[in-house]
């Protein structure tokens, strides 16, 4: 049983930037990986990517309450994977901006990791928050990473329609990324709710499902097929998926910041008896207490009487 | 070695708020800011239900979920398990706030007071800037615990060595001490009496216990 079960409001929209542009932005770089650091693609990707996840982490500044100390986030890379993903975002900054003047072969793997690893990142930020049920819940961090990866195909896909290129790749990837993030929302949905979250978090996950997996995942995975199907419609089906495989995901997250984002609130926990540091081997049990559960369980034989 | 730990005992409480009260007073925490505070709740099914005071607050967790996620090292441990926050340090991110499972954490960007813009008398006496925009939570008392250690006083005992809370219970509920030293008050109290750790299964090993009745639950 939990009792005061609010909903979060240390992080708002603007940490749900941070996991929504910066995944976006992060996932952009790792899927633009595999495609040629030499054709403006791979460059428009990065610089794209490297904006995206800047504009989460200005948006993540933004929130703290004493941003002209936000160096500090760097100090303890050995414990916060939120100084972790600080570290990385630099690196992918350095990166890309080794990327402006000279394009070396290695740069789009280097950028494809690190856009992986900020990710990843990302959903052990949430995982490392024990306050918060829905975030905790380890079936998470998959759901994260795929939901980037998806993101990140989608607006690869985007990429290479506005500087002309084949979207074939990205459209194949996209098709194979929307069932991975499906089956990963409901492996999600199921062990949270087996993990017995607050109830209001338990109600909401319906709704959300059906706005979650139908337009993003169902109806962007039509159009693929259909785009695969008949040439014709090809080129914008493959736009129109891409956009709801990106929407639907941006959605999940906001809601995921926000409304799903209820404490753990408060409840009892199961007794134990003896001294905490002594349960295992020597135990400091007394007399009284060993006289005490001698009494009480000889009591609980007998039936409780309760008003009529 | 020493390990602070704070024992409620819940068949004693009344949920008469003076912990609350001692805190706020000796803490001069602003509205809406409870280091210490007390539930009223209600468990069991009808006709069979009780009525529950729960003292809550900080857990000084013995592996607090607070320390690992902090990202500036504000958040610390002493040797004696008490957590504490360095407010010079602290970039107010509030990712500690989302990681505690207590709600035991506060943070407040703007200046309040108890009535209106105007500070009392106590209050603009007692004004900390550096709490404002950064992390903030139960300290156990320890510089009351630390300046009565050297006065040769025993937290837990000597109230001058105590947190406020515990010395201000009116019920005897609140209990304070070593849970290290097997002749504590607090190391006695878990002996002699069954009692739980909220969110055990979280894996904090909370340094706050509650004791209980076994034919209550």
């Amino acid at each position: 049983m939990r009792y005061a079960s609010t909903i979060q409001t240390s992080w708002d929209w603007r940490a749900a930037a941070n996991f929504i542009f910066g995944g976006t932005g992060s996932a952009l770089l790792a899927a633009s990986a595999w495609t040629d650091p030499a054709s403006a693609v791979w460059f428009s990707a990065v610089l794209l990517g490297a904006a995206l996840m800047g504009g989460g982490l200005t948006a993540v500044w933004l929130e703290i309450g004493r941003p002209w100390r936000a160096a500090n986030v760097m100090l303890k890379p050995q414990n916060s994977w939120m100084t972790r993903e600080a570290y990385v975002a630099a690196t992918a900054f350095v990166l890309v901006a080794a990327a402006l003047p000279v394009r070396w072969s290695w740069l789009a793997p280097a950028l494809g990791v690190v856009g992986l690893t900020f990710l990843f990142c990302q959903a052990r930020i949430l995982h490392a928050s024990k306050g918060v049920p829905a975030w905790h819940e380890a079936s998470l961090q998959p759901l994260i990473l795929t939901t980037g990866l998806t993101e990140g195909a989608a607006m690869l896909l985007l990429v290479q329609v506005v500087v002309s290129q084949d979207t074939r790749v990205s459209s194949l990837a996209l098709l194979a990324l929307l069932p991975l993030r499906l089956a990963a929302w409901h492996w999600y949905r199921k062990t949270l709710l087996a993990a017995d979250p607050p109830k209001q978090v338990a109600a909401a996950l319906p709704g959300l499902g059906s706005r979650f997996a139908l337009p993003g995942h169902a109806l962007p995975l039509a159009l693929l097929i259909l785009g695969g199907i008949a040439p014709l419609i090809g080129f914008p089906a493959s736009i129109a998926a891409a956009f709801l495989a990106l929407l639907s995901g941006w959605y999940f997250k906001l809601n995921l910041v926000t409304r799903l984002a209820r404490v753990q609130g408060y409840g009892l926990g199961t007794l134990k008896r003896g001294h905490p540091l002594a349960r295992t081997g020597h135990t400091l049990v007394s007399e009284q207490s060993l006289r005490l559960r001698r009494t009480r369980q000889a009591n609980s034989n007998t039936p409780r009487s309760t008003n009529a | 070695m020493t390990r602070y730990a704070m024992v409620a005992d819940l068949r004693a409480c009344v949920g008469c708020q003076t912990c609350t009260a001692a805190c706020k007073h000796t803490n001069s925490t602003p509205p809406g800011v409870q280091w210490r505070k007390v539930l009223d709740i209600e468990t069991g099914r009808f006709p069979d239900v009780q009525r529950i005071f729960m003292p809550v607050g900080c857990m000084h967790c013995t592996d607090p979920p607070c320390l690992e996620v902090c990202p500036s090292g504000a958040t610390d441990q002493r040797v004696d398990g008490i957590v504490t926050i360095d407010y010079d340090l602290c970039i107010g991110c509030a990712y500690c706030v989302v990681a505690c499972p207590y709600q035991a954490r506060y943070k407040l960007d703007e200046p309040k007071f108890a009535y209106g813009d105007e500070p009392t008398a106590q209050e603009a006496q007692r004004f900390d800037e550096r709490k404002l925009g950064v992390a903030q939570k139960c300290t156990f008392c320890h510089d009351r615990i630390d300046a009565g250690k050297a006065a040769g006083l025993i937290p837990g005992i000597d109230p001058e060595a105590s947190p406020a809370c515990s010395n201000a219970c009116i019920a005897h509920a609140l209990h304070f001490g070593d849970i290290e030293d097997p002749k504590s008050n607090v190391s006695g109290l878990l002996t002699d009496n069954p009692w739980f750790q909220m969110h055990d299964h979280l894996g904090t090993n909370p340094g706050f216990f509650y004791l209980w009745d076994e034919s209550k639950t």
